[in-house]
């Protein structure tokens, strides 16, 4: 049953750059097979956030704590440019120490780039490097994602076809964390919160709005 | 289950591929070396010189153009591994750090990082010692060889650690660059007469100017002098695996049993429920996480829902 079960808690997190104060006591946790979302205008502090939680940079103060896998889409694409798709799906299956491929093959097929498996990625376009980029993240079967804007450079069909498979992972019992600041994605997700001033707050909670999570689920027949 | 010697074993492989798609640096070594290694020998005269020359603590009297063509074989091997290193540890930073958060040993990839060095230390020196073979016979061809060898494996040090520190791509390579040139050619002493002092045996490319003057002018072995690059190397891949390990450390912490808090298990959700012109009823929820069941279920004991879809934090009756 989803929600008993805590994939990752986050205690009174505080990062600074100098004397600029990125992360004022950040303080949330995320259940098993929720869909979280963290919005924030540009400059936020969103990435920084994503970065210390998928334990590349480490918080000033406070602690991160996640059980279980953990995959990581950055927002920044990062491949190896003289390696081709295939290679870096083979390096990444010896990172995780998967049995096979399979679940990432399903991931390219449904990403629609599998015609460039033997393709350096230097010479991918910007979508197709993203859809790398993504598939690296899930190809080990997570149980708990951290995303940030990850479908930058997707067409919508693309777009579209991120969103089914995250939704896909939810419905598995992954733990789906997305970084966005697209305000009409706000909707897709169980929980959203805002960063702001270096503090993460239920979005909505302050009354300002109301919750933007409103969606129409399914009919009952 | 993946063993740490094939993840090694992958690692080198991707190394030497990356290495191999290098098209510039092939290109420096196809075309550069033999290029500068014939200019110096076409314009520097080919009179006698006297060379301090350390092991024996004398001076040999040497051909200057191929003393120089010595200097020139080291600057161009030193730059040319240098910057190979550099440039494939530099840009692979994000990539390698990315790989060892999601598991693959560092140590795989710090060691693939230098048995890619160790070859192409190896091609380098071996074309630049062939070219020069082709002007100048040495006494003894193999110690030559090897000193431009160990003078390949000392910058190629000096490019990871470069690779791993500097912040940006132009930086490490002028430091390469000024750092090889000024290394070799203060050791000629058409450049700088008293290239005899004590301070330049503190200088990465010192042993290996000293065992190529002994393999290209005496029948000596100068073993010591011919370790100090791999000393160098030593020195400098310690000072890279700190960087490395540094850089690349997961700051994530697994919980243990226990250590979480369990999440708040009463979150409210507020739905409200609308019969559609079908017949159909739509659920919308304005805040919290829903669970939506369909068909009651009707058994011998209490009627029971079948759940067709859970949203987090919540579960079905």
């Amino acid at each position: 049953m989803f929600g008993d079960v805590c994939s990752m808690q986050v205690r009174d997190v505080h990062k600074s750059f100098g004397r600029r104060v990125v992360l004022a006591g950040a303080d949330f946790s995320v259940s098993q097979g929720e869909l979280v979302g963290i919005i924030g205008e540009n400059g936020a502090g969103k990435s920084t956030l994503l970065r210390i939680l998928a334990g590349e940079l480490g918080p000033d103060r406070g602690e991160v704590l996640h059980r279980g896998a953990l995959g990581y889409c950055p927002q920044r694409v990062v491949l190896n440019s003289e390696l081709t798709v295939a290679q870096h799906l083979k390096y990444f299956r010896d990172a995780y120490r998967t049995r096979n491929l399979d679940r990432a093959h399903e991931l390219v097929d449904r990403l629609g780039f599998g015609q460039y498996m033997k393709t350096r990625t230097r010479e991918l376009s910007g979508g197709t490097k993203q859809k790398l980029n993504l598939t690296l993240a899930l190809m080990h079967e997570p149980t708990l994602v951290l995303m940030d804007e990850p479908y930058q450079g997707f067409d919508w069909q693309n777009y579209l076809n991120f969103w089914a498979i995250t939704e896909d992972l939810r419905d598995r019992g992954c733990s789906v964390l997305v970084i966005s600041h697209i305000a009409h994605d706000t909707e897709r997700f169980d929980t959203l919160y805002k960063l702001r001033d270096g503090v993460v707050a239920p979005e909505g909670a302050a009354g300002a709005a109301a919750h933007t999570a409103d969606r129409t689920e399914r009919s009952l027949s | 289950m993946k063993t740490w010697s094939h993840s090694l074993v992958k690692a080198i492989g991707f190394e030497l591929i990356q290495h191999g798609r290098n098209r510039f640096a092939l290109g420096l070594v196809l075309g550069f070396i033999p290029f500068w290694l014939s200019l110096v020998d076409g314009i520097v005269m080919d009179k006698p010189i006297g060379f301090a020359y350390r092991p024996e603590h004398r001076l040999v009297t040497v051909l200057a153009n191929q003393l120089t063509q010595i200097t020139a074989a080291d600057n161009a091997v030193s730059l040319i591994v240098g910057f190979m290193m550099f440039a494939t540890t530099f840009r692979a930073g994000d990539f390698d750090q990315r790989l060892a958060l999601a598991g693959f040993p560092r140590s795989s990839l710090l060691l693939a990082k230098l048995a890619a060095l160790f070859a192409i230390a190896a091609v380098v020196a071996v074309y630049a010692w062939g070219v020069m073979c082709a002007y100048h016979e040495p006494e003894r061809a193999w110690l030559l060889l090897v000193s431009l060898f160990t003078c390949g494996l000392t910058y190629g040090g000096i490019g990871v650690v470069l690779g791993v520190a500097v912040r940006t791509e132009l930086a490490g390579m002028f430091l390469i660059i000024m750092l090889s040139l000024v290394d070799v050619m203060v050791q000629n002493p058409l450049l700088n007469p008293s290239s005899g002092g004590d301070a330049l045996r503190l200088l990465p490319s010192y042993g290996s100017m000293q065992s190529g003057v002994a393999g290209s002018f005496t029948r000596d072995v100068p073993l010591e002098y011919l370790m100090l690059g791999p000393a160098w190397l030593g020195t400098f891949t310690l000072f890279g695996l700190v960087a490395f390990y540094v850089r690349t450390r997961d700051h994530a912490r697994r919980a243990g049993g226990g250590q979480m808090q369990q999440p708040p298990q009463s979150k409210t959700a507020v739905v409200v429920v609308t019969q559609q012109e079908d017949g159909t009823l739509a659920v919308k929820s304005s805040t919290g996480p829903v669970v939506l069941c369909s068909r009651l279920v009707s058994g011998p004991q209490e009627p029971t829902a079948e759940l067709v879809r859970s949203g987090g934090g919540c579960g079905c009756p």
